[in-house]
């Protein structure tokens, strides 16, 4: 089992630097101009072709690239072009941001995803059973930056119970402790949301399938045919097994953490990872973007292995040799 | 009375042949023989009730193919963008009906007699099994009409997409407002004259039909109206507010000398956004590019797909462990990341937005399919009918093409179906990000693009396309759970 995992980690490390080289030169090839920000009618041209220099960016390609590959293999990340700060700086402030709100949105997507497909699976083909179908196929089926914004419309504009955007109020610095985290939660309810209960009905679904599959197995008719009682039938032996799947979702929602909140962020104007990438693409922002590929890729590598490691501890049939 | 009866019976034998629907409603399909009937019946109604249009297009047709004929080098000079959509919804309504015809009368020929179920092949076995499933049947249903809707959009929607005027008047009206609109005498903007254009041309006199028709054609008709908020009459002049002013117009400049000829309204059934543009045209007009764009980046995505995960699993070794890292490292990138950065990147390159996203979402989402493809190849090509054909001697590119990709067509197809909604959800998230399809071309998330700006006030800009995506999202995933679920019987029964 180690030797499968140091086989995975050795294995993933050509597999994250393919994929950054091809970020870095499909983002220099790119026509564009990162300092187009400093090419106005009041700044000096020299300022930018200064920064440029200083910057690096006037080097030919192959030279970038091999100090970019030095700069890698220090764990220099470099300087932002936009935000003028330590990229590594940059991402401390953000990542803790998208985290709250992606850890609440994973939790509440397991929580109401399984009790939603173990309800569903157990009354099968009942009226509780086509309701939460069809209303989750709906809600899986719906953009979710239109979910948002028909949330800001419904409950921030119309009923003003929530804040509409951002993560804390202009003021909140101000405010006590307690008050402020009052605060934040107050923020976070809709993202969560959308995040939290879009997800919901994919695993809703997912638990179902695995669960009504599980329970057409012959131990769990001898657990029925011993006379167990229905609860522990299912609790004890349907369910256990019927969570395998679960988990390997679990392992691959990993890169979502960091990564999965795009959309969300851009409609709730929350300051986290994904809104970082957008801004940083459409500024230019080299550093910041190669930055942001790398943190989602050992996301997703870690989760891919994550999710076998899993797999392989709660099924003990399944072995890496 | 015998006489009479025959020929009764001679017209119904012919209707059952000739008329799509007839025939399998009197075989006993009855739902799916009288939804046949009324789809082919719609195309000449539609026909009929824009007949003047019809043959406007069918003239400026002529022309053109006259003028591309005749005259190749001036061709630039009389071939315009926005008549296309024109030719291609009257190619549509004219050639759909014959191909109906045609199909409806080549299956009445072959099902002379009832045929044994065994007789049946896995598609006609399959699609058996769909029309039993009546929700998916609906959804298909449904789909196919929207499809229809968007290729025949300029005939159905009832306002051009960018047509607006007047904004202080007619933009962000709610949904079910009228707009009072006077009508002038004469055009406010005049055509443009044609002499310039014909002066290039040997053929003057054509050139200047076809550009006098195209403009007729692809006129919005609001140059000879004018909105206005109200309006009075007082002695020789009409009084208009048009926002916070008075206007005072003669009723000698308008087509008419009392209010019931002059003066009507403009139906905004979903409302208006902030230029005044209709937002049902502009949603009718906007499937184009969500339907359109989902099928092709799909098609592209399941093609590259099949064919990598093919040579990956029938050939193995270096070209599996080769394409098989490729398939990972492009998996690693948060898909969303891969393609924000590929559009941004050539998003200055002179090719059109629409192509460049398809091409992005196609080349980005092959990945799955690839994988999905290879497992089954890798399972398909230890079994018989393979080794015996390779035992036969037939080449590589035949076993793949005839035994291998036959035999995993339904997974693929299933797959590619319920791909289909993901993609126009992408695309929707693109136009959110303002990195889609760019205005003033309508699609459904440049609608919610624009009307996020005004939530507080003009709710109907971004909720309405929403609910048009979900629908058609919706539907695809109906259609393609019920596609998987009538190629495997054995899964139905299990079910339920």
């Amino acid at each position: 089992m180690i030797r499968y995992i140091i086989k995975r980690v050795m294995s993933a490390i050509p597999l994250l630097f393919g994929l950054l080289t091809f970020t870095f030169f499909i983002i220099r090839l790119a026509p564009g101009d990162p300092m187009s920000l400093y090419i106005q009618a009041d700044v000096d041209p020299m300022y930018a072709e200064n920064l440029r220099n200083t910057l690096g960016l006037n080097d030919a390609l192959p030279l970038q690239y091999v100090k970019w590959v030095k700069g890698m293999l220090t764990g220099e990340l470099g300087m932002s072009f936009s935000k003028h700060a330590d990229v590594s700086r940059i991402l401390a402030d953000t990542i803790p941001n998208t985290l709250l709100l992606t850890v609440f949105a994973l939790f509440f997507n397991f929580l109401i995803g399984i009790a939603l497909g173990v309800t569903t699976a157990l009354k099968r083909g009942s009226a509780t059973d086509h309701i939460v179908n069809v209303s989750s196929l709906f809600v899986y089926s719906m953009p979710e930056f239109w979910l948002g914004l028909m949330l800001i419309l419904g409950v921030s504009l119309q009923l003003d119970l929530l804040p509409a955007s951002g993560m804390h109020s202009p003021l909140a610095k101000y405010l006590s402790f307690p008050e402020y985290v009052w605060d934040v939660l107050q923020h976070m309810v809709l993202p969560v949301f959308v995040l939290g209960v879009a997800s919901a009905a994919a695993t809703g679904r997912y638990m179902r399938g695995s669960l009504l599959e599980v329970v057409n197995q012959d131990y769990v008719r001898t657990a029925r045919a011993k006379g167990l009682s229905e609860f522990l039938v299912i609790g004890k032996h349907a369910l256990r097994n019927a969570l395998i799947p679960i988990i390997t979702l679990l392992g691959l929602s990993l890169p979502f953490l960091l990564g999965g909140a795009v959309i969300v962020e851009t409609v709730f104007a929350w300051p986290g990872m994904g809104k970082l990438t957008v801004d940083a693409i459409f500024a230019r922002d080299y550093p910041l973007i190669i930055a942001c590929t790398l943190v989602s890729g050992v996301m997703v590598i870690a989760g891919n292995l994550l999710a076998d490691i899993l797999y392989a501890i709660v099924d003990p049939r399944i072995r890496y040799d | 009375m015998t006489s009479r009866r025959t020929s009764l019976l001679k017209v119904f034998v012919w209707g059952r042949r000739n008329i799509p629907g007839w025939g399998f409603y009197a075989r006993g399909s009855r739902k799916f023989g009288a939804l046949l009937l009324m789809y082919f019946l719609a195309f000449p109604v539609i026909i009929l009730l824009n007949l003047d249009q019809f043959l406007m297009v069918i003239e400026s047709m002529a022309l053109s193919a006259f003028l591309l004929a005749m005259d190749f080098d001036h061709h630039t000079l009389f071939v315009r963008g926005d008549v296309i959509e024109h030719y291609l919804a009257t190619i549509f309504l004219v050639v759909m009906p014959v191909l109906l015809w045609w199909l409806n009368r080549r299956h009445m020929r072959t099902l002379a007699e009832d045929r044994d179920i065994h007789e049946l092949s896995q598609w006609a076995l399959a699609w058996r099994e769909f029309k039993k499933n009546n929700i998916a049947a609906s959804a298909l249903v449904f789909i196919i009409l929207l499809y229809t809707t968007a290729f025949l959009c300029p005939y159905i929607a009832p306002y051009h997409p960018n047509a607006f005027q007047d904004g202080l008047v007619t933009k962000f009206r709610a949904p079910f407002s009228e707009v009072t609109i006077l009508y002038l005498k004469e055009p406010r903007v005049r055509p443009l004259g044609t002499e310039a254009l014909q002066m290039r041309s040997e053929y003057p006199s054509v050139v200047g039909d076809l550009v006098r028709t195209n403009i007729a054609l692809t006129d919005d008709g609001f140059s000879k109206e004018r909105t206005v908020a109200a309006f009075r009459v007082e002695a020789a002049n009409v009084k208009a507010t048009v926002g916070d002013s008075l206007v005072s117009i003669p009723i000698a400049t308008l087509a008419g000398s009392i209010p019931e000829e002059f003066s009507g309204t403009r139906f905004h059934l979903m409302g208006t956004d902030s230029y005044g543009r209709d937002i049902l045209s502009r949603i009718i007009y906007g499937s184009r590019v969500s339907l359109s764009l989902g099928f092709v980046a799909v098609l592209l995505s399941v093609s590259l797909g099949t064919l990598i995960g093919l040579l990956a699993g029938y050939y193995g070794k270096y070209a599996d462990s080769i394409l098989m890292r490729l398939v990972d490292i492009l998996l690693a990138f948060p898909a969303l990341f891969l393609i924000l950065i590929i559009i941004s990147a050539f998003e200055s390159i002179a090719v059109p937005r629409v192509v460049l996203i398809v091409l992005v979402l196609g080349l980005t989402s092959w990945m799955g399919i690839s994988r999905l493809v290879r497992g089954e190849v890798l399972s398909v090509k230890e079994r018989e009918f393979v080794l015996a054909a390779r035992a036969l001697g037939i080449g590589h590119a035949r076993i793949l093409s005839k035994h291998i990709l036959p035999n995993i067509l339904t997974p693929i197809i299933v797959n590619a179906t319920l791909r289909i909604g993901g993609i126009i959800l992408v695309e929707a998230a693109l136009s959110y990000l303002n990195i889609g399809v760019q205005q003033p071309t309508a699609s459904w998330g440049n609608i919610i693009f624009e009307g996020k700006d005004f939530l507080s006030h003009a709710w109907w800009i971004s909720t309405l396309p929403g609910f048009a995506i979900v629908l058609v999202v919706v539907s695809f995933n109906l259609v393609g759970d019920g596609l998987r679920d009538s190629f495997d019987p054995m899964l139905n029964n299990e079910r339920l």
